[in-house]
């Protein structure tokens, strides 16, 4: 398994420790700071501009990953509630005991102060038992809630949001059923079979196959079906996806009543 | 009848608002829907999922595209066949048949205009 | 049939034809609005995240409330709104068939906008045509929108963003993602909306893919299995998860149908969703006086659709004489800065790369037809 955010959707180690965004250790213990995990390259900045005391850059062009200051963040939290990406957190050494971490959360119901919480890792996993100690909802921050929670100090590396509250429902797996037939055209109803045949008598468009099956003729005008259509010629006859143009459109291009144009045709 | 699957919480857009609930009929039988809203969300929110059958297997189909465009949620409602169910706002007294194949024209008194 | 006129006409009320319509407006033009739902905003409304990239883009404002705004804009200029009204067709010399409920229009115009948006993928598999099966964008409109869960147990498929939004999405609206499972050995989208979803204890499953869905007149389960370097199922690998929900995030394609009614050169670039419509810079097609923007110009998102429709708008107005060319040269600069800005980076540069190849290949057309042909 490959590791980093493209192949896991988390920052690896490595990624972290070449983005500018992580604080010192140091700094951790003078109390709560902006932790950046942002790694990839994305056209978004609000970060930059939400933070009041000009701790975080990003400049131009807007895809730079931001710089943290971690001399100038104070750890206020508001570049947790509007980074966009949810990418932003902080964390706070408390004693050799005790850490806080702080991060956005966006599930019902919002925890309370006092909650006991599982506390979750970068995948989800519950690492160990956390206490929240801060809910912050102002109406400044849009409905992105920032947690803090209280938890043991080994694990502030790791602990970076809260297991939300589900409602179980229980799920029987149920039996392998008959296979279905795969179906290509979901209006006229054509399977893979029935395209594949049309091209064996020789259709070579959208239109040839078109006309030979009706697949892109049924209620929704190909607008499921073309571009499947489109795939197994391309397939079949080893050719290119770009030469296999839409099938000719022709008015009504959307669904209506043809009873209106019909009414009002005879009024005129 | 499963579990209620309205939102009725939400951490960004809130408590679901009150609305006005309209009765509609699937299949003869009441179903509270709420005011304004598409045909296939109160069918859902009740727990149906197969708003009819296709012409040609007779096999189910429900909600795919859910805004207008693949036409798989059409249903018989109040005798007119071929509704799109997901732009077709719920009415008081509406009554909804599943369709089966093309479906055909049900108004009392002979054809609907 | 009843005729009507207008100057600009645009087809479709997302945040491209709404941007458009606002912007034309403001400068003075007579704009017609005409969108086949009973609201206008299209699928903005049910974008509740914070919308990415800077200021100017209105970074860090969920969608909804961009389309909120929208509307309010669109409210005070003096553009003309038709809802409910399905465009169905484009005929000759500009006129667009209308139907709006039981009443049937010919509304001509001097410029069109077609602004008509993108659809969903679809995939086949066994089993891909059971209620219960979805597009992600049906499964964000019907929690987001109708407040109505689909189902509470729910297997994505493709993590492009759309995938990775719509799974957190579903679990803030009170639902399980069992998995999401990409065919790419790597995630599509962007690593921060995957570490929400990881954080929340969804396992990404790259290098797989949905074998089959089975279940007795609706979803009950799916099968996975591991996939190969060329995406074929490697044997035994498969297993089943239960769920009564799948969602298909396997990409966009553009809404085209009337740009090809009206006769415009087409282009087939992948990076942008397939056949897309030749256009220039001014957002005007190889036929005069219509323009595209949004995700029929190609699938992007829906900040760089509210920049080509004012790019659109601008440029349509400054066509009829409502603004001078030099004026309409700094308004639409500031419009491009603001639209590359969003195509930078590693995520934007592909999008980049191929809207400067469409616009290229227009440029080639004109050169070779001697201009534009209606």
């Amino acid at each position: 398994m490959k590791e980093g955010v493209r192949y896991t959707g988390i920052a690896s180690e490595e990624e972290l420790k070449n983005s500018f965004g992580i604080p010192s250790a140091a700094r951790m213990k003078q109390g709560p700071v902006a932790v950046i995990e942002c790694v990839q390259e994305i056209p978004c900045n609000p970060c930059e501009g939400t933070c009041p005391f000009g701790a975080i850059t990003i400049g131009d062009p807007i895809t730079n990953l931001p710089h943290l200051n971690e001399t100038l963040c104070t750890g206020c939290g508001t570049c947790v509630a509007m980074c966009p990406g949810q990418a932003i957190f902080l964390v706070n050494d408390l004693s050799e005991q005790e850490a806080e971490v702080t991060f956005p959360f966006e599930y019902w119901p919002l925890p309370q102060v006092g909650d006991e919480v599982d506390a979750v890792n970068r995948a989800g996993e519950v690492v160990c038992k956390g206490r929240v100690t801060k809910v912050r909802n102002p109406v400044a921050y849009k409905n992105t809630c920032v947690v803090t929670i209280s938890i043991p100090n080994a694990f502030k590396d790791d602990v970076r949001s809260m297991k939300r509250v589900i409602k179980q429902t229980p799920m029987e797996l149920a039996e392998q059923k008959e296979r279905a037939s795969q179906l290509v055209c979901r209006c006229e109803e054509l399977t893979r079979g029935d395209i594949e045949k049309a091209i064996d008598e020789g259709a070579t468009t959208i239109d040839g196959i078109k006309r030979r099956t009706r697949a892109g003729m049924g209620l929704c005008q190909g607008k499921s079906c073309e571009r499947l259509v489109a795939r197994i010629l391309s397939e079949k006859l080893g050719r290119p996806l770009a030469e296999f143009l839409p099938a000719t459109y022709r008015a009504p291009v959307r669904p209506i009543s043809m009873g209106v144009i019909a009414d009002n045709c005879e009024k005129e | 009848m499963e579990d209620d699957l309205r939102v009725m919480n939400h951490p960004i857009l809130g408590d679901l608002p009150e609305k006005k609930m309209v009765t509609i009929y699937y299949q003869g039988q009441p179903i509270l829907a709420r005011e304004g809203e598409p045909i296939a969300a109160a069918l859902l929110a009740a727990g149906i999922k197969a708003f009819r059958k296709t012409v040609h297997r007779h096999e189910p189909r429900g909600v795919f595209c859910a805004i207008g465009r693949c036409t798989d949620c059409m249903m018989i409602v109040n005798g007119k066949p071929n509704v799109r169910t997901c732009v077709t706002f719920v009415e008081d007294g509406m009554q909804l048949e599943p369709q089966d194949g093309y479906g055909r024209r049900k108004v009392d008194g002979g054809d609907a205009k | 049939m009843k005729r009507l006129s207008t100057e600009i006409a645009i087809i479709g009320a997302g945040p491209a034809g709404l941007c458009a319509a606002i912007e034309a407006s403001k400068l003075g033009a007579k704009v017609t609005l005409i969108d086949e739902n009973a609201l206008p905003g299209g699928q903005l409304f049910k974008q509740i995240h914070k919308f990415f990239g800077s200021k100017e883009h209105l970074a860090g404002v969920r969608g909804y409330e961009i389309g909120t705004r929208l509307l309010e804009e669109l409210e005070k200029s003096d553009a003309e709104v038709m809802l409910s009204g399905t465009a169905y067709g484009l005929f000759r010399d500009m006129t667009i068939g209308v139907v709006q409920k039981t009443n049937h229009y010919a509304i001509q115009a001097k410029k069109i906008i077609l602004a008509a948006g993108g659809k969903e993928n679809y995939m086949d598999f066994p089993g891909s045509t059971l209620p219960g099966v979805m597009g992600a964008g049906a499964a964000q409109t019907m929690i987001n929108v109708n407040r109505v869960l689909p189902g509470r147990h729910v297997v994505m498929l493709g993590s492009g963003n759309v995938g990775l939004i719509v799974s957190y999405q579903l679990m803030q609206a009170g639902a399980c993602v069992e998995a999401l499972v990409e065919a790419a050995p790597a995630i599509g989208g962007y690593g921060v909306h995957a570490g929400k979803i990881r954080r929340a204890g969804v396992p990404i499953l790259t290098s797989h893919t949905i074998k089959e869905v089975y279940g007795d007149g609706k979803v009950e389960g799916v099968i996975i299995a591991e996939v190969d370097e060329k995406f074929r199922v490697i044997e035994g690998t498969e297993r089943a998860i239960a769920a009564d929900t799948v969602c298909l995030a396997v990409g966009l394609n553009p809404m085209t149908e009337l740009a090809h009614m009206a006769g415009c050169g087409f282009t087939f670039l992948p990076a942008l969703g397939g056949h897309v419509p030749l256009h220039d810079d001014n957002m005007e097609t190889t036929v005069p006086g219509i323009y595209v923007a949004g995700d029929i110009t190609g699938v992007e998102e829906a900040s760089s659709a509210m920049e080509e429709g004012k790019l659109a708008g601008i440029a349509a107005a400054a066509s009829l004489g409502y603004l001078d060319q030099e004026k309409a040269k700094e308004l639409k600069d500031e419009v491009q800065v603001r639209l590359s800005a969003l195509r930078t980076g590693a995520f934007g540069e592909k999008r980049q790369t191929a809207k400067t190849e469409q616009m290229a290949r227009m440029a080639a057309f004109l050169q070779e037809k001697g201009g534009r042909r209606p």
